[in-house]
């Protein structure tokens, strides 16, 4: 009986969670950017973090491969997979919330199949803008992204005035499965380049560097603060159209204001790293089973232990088999889908008493 | 009154069901015996004398034994390795159809292309051939059109796969049994292994100090792979006198990028330079990578994946270039 009130305190105190998921996000960035391939012993790691990114006058010099493994591969890479994972979950979690169906992921919309369309033909095509250069694939990838979203909305509109939250699910539907078969059409016509789109298709934050940071961040940035906005109306719209209505909420407006910001992280997030499933769609999931439904505060704690969770994922998808590394999407799933069950299980016990 | 009531079946039902039955072994019998009758005639064939190449019987890759029974005047290649070896064993004149990836020698432009992963069935068959050689690395995705093409009763002889130089000389001979230039084929062999063991010899004049620590990408970032143990350009590299940063790794690796830094090799070599633009600069342009000894001191070099790849004849000219540019000075 103790433990069951420690539990309920505990939930229901949100200072809290609020220390405990950025706890976890510290945490998994600081084990992140200690572990990896190449051992940096401590000492030299703190030197290299203080030189270069506190700027304090340490006298030390460290060794040159270590400060350029440290703060060009993996401190970029670790930030890289805390933006993408922040993005996924906070994306999912609104998605989840306005579409009303615990399914809904950040790809339900076919965002991300128009981003992959965008990035598989530019590799399959051997596309190089002369002023892009080799960001040829993720800025192409955004565009393919951003144009996938408008004509998602502008059919679902055409179909549907009142745009109801099926009639988007089922538009979604059909512009992923239309854009997933020229990737599939792409994969069978191509000769080289099949290892490289499959990788790409898998998910990586590898060898991508501060570029692609620059890349993602205003639309993280944009698309989280606007999402965190509209947490109230996520609220109200969780009872129904009318009823948002009837509360107050301009169903409309902010409907399109989420699914717009949420398409748009997801848009980059994808650009950026490629398709990284089971982030999105699970852990809003777990938050909402162990703090409940409330968006205002079930947003923002997506987005860090969503951040929190993939770095901890790719930690491990370039650990497990070093120094050669597996896709992080797998690690997504394998980890992912146990821990959930476990929660679920948890959950359940603790509601049949 | 019939056996109605005791069987429960109608006299109707009964000779319906015995009809279809004798009907469908009828017809599996009538398989059954046509693929026993070409088993019986294709092994009538003869052994082959000493003075006599054909009619010949070769045991294949997958296990087969294989009868040719003359000279193949009408040849059907399913991987450019094959062509390459056909054509240089001086067979080229032959070769009717080759797969969609076939690039050399220049002559294959004009000939018929029978399909690239997957051969078009229809189209090998319809050339007519007396010889189709096909392949261990691709045979089992094959394995049905191989199948067909057998039953058709055109003579499939299924070409080893090479991991390694002994590999391809056995893969040499055993095309030159097949297509009659068994001469050709032990020349060829000889020439190669002469031209290797020249630059075998040349690299013993690379010193313990002087040894370069090479990493070859043959994909470009961020899939970099690199070929390990039981690889032709791990082979290479051995050779040559040159220590593969991948080279205690299995197969076709895929490292991590602070292991390649931590590697700091003194050579770059990529083969990914055909289908990708300037592979020199994008290698040179990656950050982080700056102090590496390769990038410093500009040792970024592309070869052609076709010579350190493809198990043919060409595979001296890859142990060549990657030599020179490797050791210039010993090699050159």
């Amino acid at each position: 009986m103790l433990k069951q009130s420690i539990r309920t305190s505990l939930t229901n105190n949100k200072p809290l969670a609020y220390i405990i998921a950025v706890s976890f996000l510290l945490f998994s960035m600081m084990v992140g950017i200690s572990i990896g391939s190449v051992s940096v012993p401590f000492l030299t790691l703190f030197q290299i973090l203080g030189k270069e990114v506190f700027h304090l006058p340490i006298a030390a010099q460290p060794d040159t491969m270590f400060t350029n493994i440290v703060m060009n591969i993996r401190l970029p890479r670790v930030l890289l997979a805390g933006l993408v994972g922040a993005s996924l979950a906070i994306a999912g979690a609104a998605f989840q919330g306005l579409l009303r169906n615990p399914l809904a992921d950040p790809y339900t919309l076919g965002v991300s199949s128009g981003a992959s369309v965008g990035a598989v033909a530019t590799i399959f095509l051997g596309i190089s803008i002369p002023v892009l250069g080799n960001f040829t694939l993720p800025i192409l990838s955004v565009v393919f992204s951003i144009i996938t979203i408008f004509c998602v909305l502008f059919f679902a509109k055409k179909m549907d005035r009142s745009m109801k939250v099926e009639t988007i699910i089922l538009t979604g539907i059909i512009f992923s499965s239309f854009l997933s078969a020229f990737i599939s059409l792409m994969i069978a016509l191509t000769g080289e380049e099949l290892r490289q789109i499959i990788g790409w298709l898998m998910g990586s934050v590898s060898m991508r560097g501060w570029s692609y940071i620059v890349i993602i961040l205003p639309f993280f940035v944009i698309g989280s603060l606007t999402l965190m906005m509209n947490t109230q109306e996520l609220n109200a719209m969780t009872f129904g159209e009318n009823r948002a209505k009837h509360l107050g909420v301009n169903v409309q407006r902010r409907k399109l204001t989420i699914l717009i910001a949420g398409s748009v992280l997801t848009g980059a997030a994808v650009a950026v790293s490629g398709t990284i499933g089971f982030v999105g769609l699970v852990i809003p999931h777990i938050i909402r089973q162990i703090w409940g439904p409330d968006h205002k505060h079930l947003l923002p704690l997506s987005l860090l232990i969503g951040s929190g969770f993939l770095i901890l994922a790719d930690l491990v998808a370039r650990m497990v088999i070093s120094p050669s590394e597996l896709p992080i999407g797998v690690i997504t799933s394998l980890i992912g889908a146990p821990a959930f069950a476990l929660i679920l299980l948890k959950r359940r016990r603790q509601g049949e008493r | 009154m019939f056996k109605k009531a005791k069987w429960g079946i109608s006299m109707k039902k009964l000779s319906s069901l015995s009809a279809v039955l004798l009907l469908s072994v009828g017809l599996m019998a009538g398989c059954g015996d046509s693929s026993k009758e070409e088993n019986v005639s294709t092994s009538k064939g003869n052994e082959p004398t000493a003075t006599q190449a054909f009619p010949v019987t070769i045991k294949d890759a997958a296990g087969e034994e294989v009868t040719i029974e003359k000279e193949p005047k009408k040849i059907v290649s399913l991987i450019p390795s094959n062509t390459e070896i056909v054509f240089e064993l001086g067979a080229g004149d032959n070769v009717v159809g080759v797969s969609d990836n076939d690039n050399y020698p220049k002559e294959v432009e004009n000939i018929e292309k029978i399909g690239g992963m997957e051969m078009n069935t229809e189209k090998v068959i319809s050339l007519e051939p007396d010889l189709v050689l096909a392949h261990a690395s691709n045979a089992h995705n094959g394995s049905e059109g191989i199948k067909q093409l057998k039953e058709v009763g055109i003579p499939v002889l299924v070409v080893n796969d090479s991991q390694n130089f002994e590999q391809v000389y056995k893969s040499i001979e055993m095309i030159g049994q097949a297509t009659g230039e068994n001469e050709a084929a032990e020349e060829l062999v000889q020439d190669m292994q002469e031209d290797l063991k020249e630059i075998e010899e040349k690299a013993k004049a690379v010193t313990e100090q002087d040894r370069k620590k090479v990493l070859i990408e043959v994909s470009p970032a961020p899939e970099i792979y690199s070929p390990g143990k039981n690889t032709f350009m791990n082979e290479m590299l051995q050779m040559i006198g040159a220590d593969n940063v991948a080279g205690d790794l299995e197969g076709w690796a895929k490292i991590d990028e602070e292991s390649m830094i931590e590697a700091n090799p003194d050579v770059i070599v990529t083969t990914y330079g055909y289908y990708t633009e300037d592979p020199v600069a994008q290698v040179k342009s990656r950050s982080g990578w700056e102090d590496v000894t390769a990038i410093k001191q500009e040792q970024i070099y592309d070869v052609h994946s076709d010579l350190v790849t493809r198990s043919g004849p060409r595979l001296v000219e890859g142990v060549e270039e990657l030599a020179e540019a490797i050791y210039p000075n010993i090699f050159n």
